[in-house]
């Protein structure tokens, strides 16, 4: 499989062919995912909602539910995720792979003081004798001026942002090595967004923590990844280095979802040459034409602007265009299967 | 100011709150909004930006009367509303839209019930005429009306926001606040809701207070734009200009932290587009 080729060198984590299905759905929620994250990485996934980048998430540390079914497999460090047991899945969780999910703040129980909630994840994974030294000394790494009062607070004393933050120095207690984000930022304003991708920085400078971010937002994306892989429908569509994803998209999706995310500060920009008052014309989005996801072809088809009749009749492969991009459309193939294809499938 | 009276003014509106450090810590008061005021023309947009915390939300939600605020007072088309037939004239007149707005409807609602709900607090029709406007209703916002006994569960997020906006268009409104209304959603759905906005602004010369934390949607979207810090109106101006050529940190700030802002200027500049 040509996508086998974008591999680095010493992935920590290679996900191969990896697909979920949940029962009744009429195509999977994640199906034939193929990606690595590699030592101290910072890789983005993009996708919008109901695209499935949830559900991989939690699939990586075997946290769906039990109806779903997972084929595929999960390699870290060399050990197959999907054949580990409920004790050592339980020890490799927080300890080595953690996860942040959207609202962190909901898993705090209100009438336990902080401080102690971070202590208890350390004492599932550490024998520290000294904890709650520990748990200042993390609390301090996300950002606290005052660890020593904030231990000692209960969830309601603190803001959302602040309590976002307890619940990433949960996920940090331990020093995993990498790190499963799943929205981390949606619910935070622009300020604080940008705060906690420093710090994720920094933990990745500090510690090589490696870290697997998932988001709706491409603008999070550009400030924080360095790979990102774009996910539709459960597929991933496209993955590329950052740069090189925003200025040369290759996948009619991606290349839609960009255009939004430069349109704002375009217009805005256009409105300020323009002077007032502001032409209304530059204030209408593009819009991403709505449509179903195709049940066979490829799933993008009835949406895509650049559609043609192979799309809706084959699925298109992995191609791959360098080093680390590669893209599934037609339009990068320079042969389309003919229709002798069309009769296989 | 000359000319008719503005849809709606806020005049020094202040707003606190209790707070207690401790169980035993004696109570102090914060101030989240302080002497903060802005008028709404009819038709246009006004832009609310601020940090969390800088009292965006508590501004808004004394200029719409959810909230009783401490001083100050609201005219609506220029008259002060102080009474019970000027606050009945206010809430018809005035609606608002949240984030994420499964949290604003009964659950056990269908489309229908929510949309004519409205309706039915303010007396307006038969229940065949109110089925019928929203119906109207769900067609103006792009929803089907053949979806009209779903329940909230049973729509996306995008779909959930198309039906919080029929729902505040049923009393006809002049103006509509949009508390982060924009926030959370996927970009492609952002990008129709905000159509969505700018064509009925357009056909029914609605006005708009839309808040958020993203300053550049709000520049994009608004005419005048207000920034907050620590419950003061700190920067206010045309929106290019105030984005332009920002005068106080905090807006400053909110430039330069502006996720899609700053790394796209970056990946503008680098990129071969």
């Amino acid at each position: 499989m040509g996508a086998l080729l974008i591999s680095p060198s010493n992935p920590w984590l290679q996900v191969r062919d990896l697909s979920v299905t949940y029962p009744g759905a009429a195509i999977p929620a994640v199906d034939r995912v193929i990606f690595s994250v590699d030592a101290g990485e910072a890789v983005g996934i993009l996708g919008e909602s109901g695209c499935g980048k949830s559900t991989l998430a939690a699939s990586l540390l075997r946290l769906l539910p039990s109806d779903a079914t997972v084929s595929g497999s999960i390699l870290w460090q060399g050990r197959d995720l999907m054949q580990l047991g409920t004790g050592d899945l339980r020890r490799l969780r927080g300890a080595e792979i953690s996860f942040i999910n959207q609202e962190p703040a909901l898993a705090l129980n209100p009438v336990l003081r902080v401080g102690m909630q971070i202590a208890e994840v350390l004492r599932a994974h550490l024998s520290v004798p000294d904890r709650k030294a520990r748990a200042c000394e993390i609390l301090a790494e996300v950002g606290f001026d005052d660890p020593a009062s904030v231990y000692a607070a209960y969830p309601h004393q603190l803001s959302g942002g602040q309590r976002q933050r307890i619940g990433i120095a949960q996920a940090l207690a331990c020093r995993p090595r990498l790190v499963i984000a799943d929205e981390p930022t949606s619910k935070l304003d622009a300020a604080l967004q940008s705060e906690l991708l420093q710090l994720f920085a920094s933990l990745r400078r500090k510690h090589g923590m490696a870290f697997l971010l998932i988001t709706h937002d491409p603008g999070v994306l550009a400030a924080f990844a360095g790979r990102v892989l774009v996910m539709y429908a459960g597929r991933i569509v496209e993955q590329a280095g950052v740069d090189r994803l925003f200025a040369q998209p290759s996948h009619p999706y991606t290349a839609a979802l960009t255009h939004i995310a430069l349109e704002t500060f375009a217009a805005v920009q256009g409105q300020l040459e323009a002077g007032r008052p502001r032409p209304a014309t530059l204030r209408r989005f593009t819009q991403i034409t709505a449509g179903p996801v195709a049940a066979r072809g490829c799933r993008y088809e009835p949406r895509c602007p650049d559609r043609m009749q192979v799309c809706r009749d084959a699925e298109p492969q992995i191609t791959v265009l360098d080093a680390t991009s590669s893209v599934s459309c037609f339009k990068h193939v320079a042969q389309p299967p003919s229709a002798v294809d069309k009769g296989i499938r | 100011m000359t000319g008719p009276a503005p849809l709606l003014s806020a005049r020094n509106l202040s707003r606190r709150y209790a707070r207690r450090r401790g169980l035993l810590a004696r109570r102090e008061w914060i101030a989240a909004v302080s002497d903060a005021g802005f008028d709404v023309a009819e038709g246009a947009t006004v832009g609310i930006v601020g940090g969390s915390g800088s009292g965006k939300s508590t501004l808004v939600r004394c200029a719409a009367l959810l909230e009783r605020p401490d001083a100050g007072e609201v005219l609506w088309c220029g008259r002060a509303v102080a009474d019970a037939a000027m606050r009945a004239a206010f809430r018809r007149g005035a609606q608002l839209v949240f984030q994420d707005s499964a949290t604003a409807f009964n659950p056990r609602f269908t489309a229908l019930d929510i949309i004519t709900e409205p309706l039915l607090v303010q007396n307006i029709g038969t229940p065949a005429e109110r089925g019928e406007r929203a119906r109207e209703l769900m067609r103006d916002v792009g929803l089907s009306p053949g979806w009209a006994g779903r329940r909230p569960a049973q729509f996306s997020g995008g779909q959930r926001q198309r039906l919080a906006i029929a729902r505040a268009l049923a009393l006809e409104p002049r103006l509509i606040f949009l508390d982060e209304a924009l926030s959370g959603l996927d970009l492609s759905t952002q990008a129709q809701i905000a159509n969505l906005l700018l064509d009925l602004q357009q056909q029914r010369r609605l006005a708009y207070v839309l808040v958020s934390h993203d300053i550049a949607l709000v520049a994009r979207l608004a005419d005048h734009l207000l920034v907050m810090h620590e419950g003061r109106i700190v920067e206010q101006g045309a929106a290019a200009a105030v984005l332009d050529n920002p005068q106080h940190d905090a807006t400053r700030r909110l430039v330069s932290t502006s996720t899609v802002v700053a790394s796209c200027v970056r990946r503008m500049a680098a990129g071969a587009r």
